[in-house]
């Protein structure tokens, strides 16, 4: 399964949820990983994920940033 | 959507030096007079640079006082002329530039003038008396206080009459002045916290006040450029975008965008958002569906769920340090950009400079990606020119101004301040309402014993980042 990375480092919300839900609205099976060193993102990003469709969310605290693994949730 | 003017080309390159540090991604030209000294060469330059569909900051040197003093008379509404007060621009440093480039701004947003020929307040630079100890500042806005509701507020605060449709003047922490006619005959003292705000009346106002169809009237010439410059802006994208999207709130400042919006974009390319929490006042949900019949526009609703996670889900009263309903709201605008943004797309918010300094520190265009813009084409308005212009589009503004709310987002929004608690409380045509709900009782307990740090939402409101909380 292939991965894509939004590396969001750097930007201000709103513009990484936009990018978020542009990009889960063009993949299907591929898992996104987002990475942003905004704390105040992080909830936004997951809120909009879960609000966009069923997925799992998993947030890893790296230095100085999180990543934000987003896969779809399989029906088995 | 903003140019800058300067004397020279010398003191072109330390604007352009200002502006790459400051103001990247800003795209603003700067042009020059050619080392014009005199009144008629500046004049004769200046016809060749300003047309009506932008705004200009004409930046002189202290040494240039005179000639600035004179430019000031001749020249267009869309036209700041500003002095930099220490030195001449060549020698200023690039920060006290910056800042002389926003008070130079702020003029054209909050430039306000009484015209005794109407009557009227004109919201617009050199177009009648000044106001009395009226003052420019970066963060003031400029409103009105329209409608019966705002009136009999005021005049509860106060315990005096007060005229009718007066102009407040927005400062710092909550200190507002307020004006009938030229003359400032209060001061209005809004906490964040508590239910009363406090007033103290200077001069006792005789009449009836401003008639607001004047205040139209007086101000068209206005409405129109401040349009045409908004319009102009917006109209650089129009081949461009295959989807423009329009996150709305039932507040003024995305009623007036999406009122641009349909002014220049077909009507197919444009969709409307709008995000209801479940907790929105009944006031802003029925203004949606009668303004969206009026305009004739799909209204694409997305549940957000509010209601839900306090009634069901054992969420706690949102606060500063704990905004989950500002996340439900925004997410639900995301799951409508995710299902409607179709090729390139357009994101047009209501931001505006005036709202706070994080606000104003951002480009009217904001590039996501390759596909996706946000735009904020009334960046550079008052908030009296976004009710001016609905009024003007002959679209009535949403009720809860007229009942003298300035902010308008959920009935238990950690953002309402002492102000829209007072009012809500003491117009009984709102507070019976209100009161049928749960969760709004429950709000009106918390908030008697909130502590001021969960109330007050710093320098921005809680669902700044899109404006859409009204």
């Amino acid at each position: 399964m292939s991965e894509i990375i939004l590396d969001l480092r750097g930007e201000e919300c709103p513009a990484p949820l936009v990018k978020v839900a542009r990009t889960l609205a063009r993949i299907s099976d591929e898992t996104l990983i987002v990475l942003t060193d905004i704390k105040e993102c992080v909830k936004l990003i997951r809120e909009t994920v879960e609000s966009i469709g069923s997925y799992n969310v998993n947030v890893q605290e790296d230095k100085g940033y999180w990543k934000i693994i987003v896969r779809a949730r399989t029906t088995n | 959507m903003i140019d800058i003017i300067v004397r020279s080309k010398r003191d072109a390159d330390a604007v352009k030096a200002m502006l790459r540090v400051f103001y990247d991604n800003w795209r603003i030209n700067v042009h020059t007079l050619h080392g014009a000294r005199r009144l008629d060469k500046a004049l004769s330059e200046l016809e060749d640079i300003v047309t009506s569909d932008k705004f200009y900051v004409l930046l002189l040197g202290r040494e240039d006082k005179e000639l600035a003093r004179e430019l000031d008379k001749y020249t267009p509404m869309n036209v700041s002329v500003h002095v930099v007060p220490r030195a001449k621009i060549r020698n200023t440093r690039i920060e006290h530039l910056s800042n002389e480039f926003n008070m130079a701004r702020s003029k054209l947003r909050l430039a306000v003038t009484w015209s005794e020929k109407y009557e009227s307040y004109v919201f617009g630079l050199r177009q009648g008396k000044a106001l009395e100890e009226f003052e420019y500042n970066p963060a003031y806005d400029v409103f009105m206080g329209i409608g019966n509701g705002f009136y009999k507020a005021l005049t509860r605060v106060f315990r005096k009459r007060i005229c009718y449709n007066p102009v407040l003047v927005r400062k710092f922490g909550g200190l507002h002045d307020v004006y009938c006619g030229y003359k400032k005959i209060a001061l209005l003292e809004i906490p964040d916290e508590g239910f009363r705000p406090t007033g103290k009346v200077i001069e006792e106002f005789h009449g009836n006040g401003i008639n607001l169809d004047k205040i139209i009237e007086a101000n068209k010439h206005v409405i129109e450029l401040y349009e045409r410059i908004s319009m102009k802006f917006l109209q650089q994208f129009r081949d461009w975008a295959d989807t423009v999207i329009v996150p709305w709130s039932g507040g003024k400042d995305s009623t007036a965008t999406l009122i641009l919006v349909l002014k220049v974009f077909p009507k197919d390319k444009v969709k409307v958002v709008f995000s209801d929490t479940g907790t929105e006042f009944p006031w802003t949900i029925e203004y949606i569906d009668v303004v969206s019949k009026k305009l004739g526009i799909k209204v694409n609703r997305v549940y957000a769920g509010v209601d839900k996670g306090l009634l069901s889900e054992g969420k706690p009263m949102p606060t500063h340090d704990n905004r989950w309903c500002t996340e439900r709201k925004i997410a639900g605008v995301m799951n409508a950009i995710a299902r409607l943004a179709e090729g390139n797309t357009i994101i047009v918010t209501g931001d505006r400079d005036a709202e706070s300094k994080r606000r104003s520190a951002r480009p009217p265009i904001r590039v996501i990606d390759e596909n996706t813009l946000m735009l904020a084409p009334i960046k550079m308005w008052s908030a009296a020119h976004v009710q001016l212009y609905i009024l003007y589009n002959n679209i009535e503004l949403n009720p809860l101004y007229e009942k003298g709310f300035y902010r308008i987002g959920c009935y238990m929004c950690p953002a309402l301040r002492s102000w829209e608690l007072f009012v809500m409380n003491t117009d009984l045509s709102i507070a019976l309402r209100l009161q049928k709900y749960l969760i709004y009782r429950e709000f009106i307990k918390y908030r008697l014993y909130a502590k001021n740090k969960d109330i007050k939402a710093a320098e921005e409101s809680y669902c700044d980042m899109l404006s859409i909380c009204g």
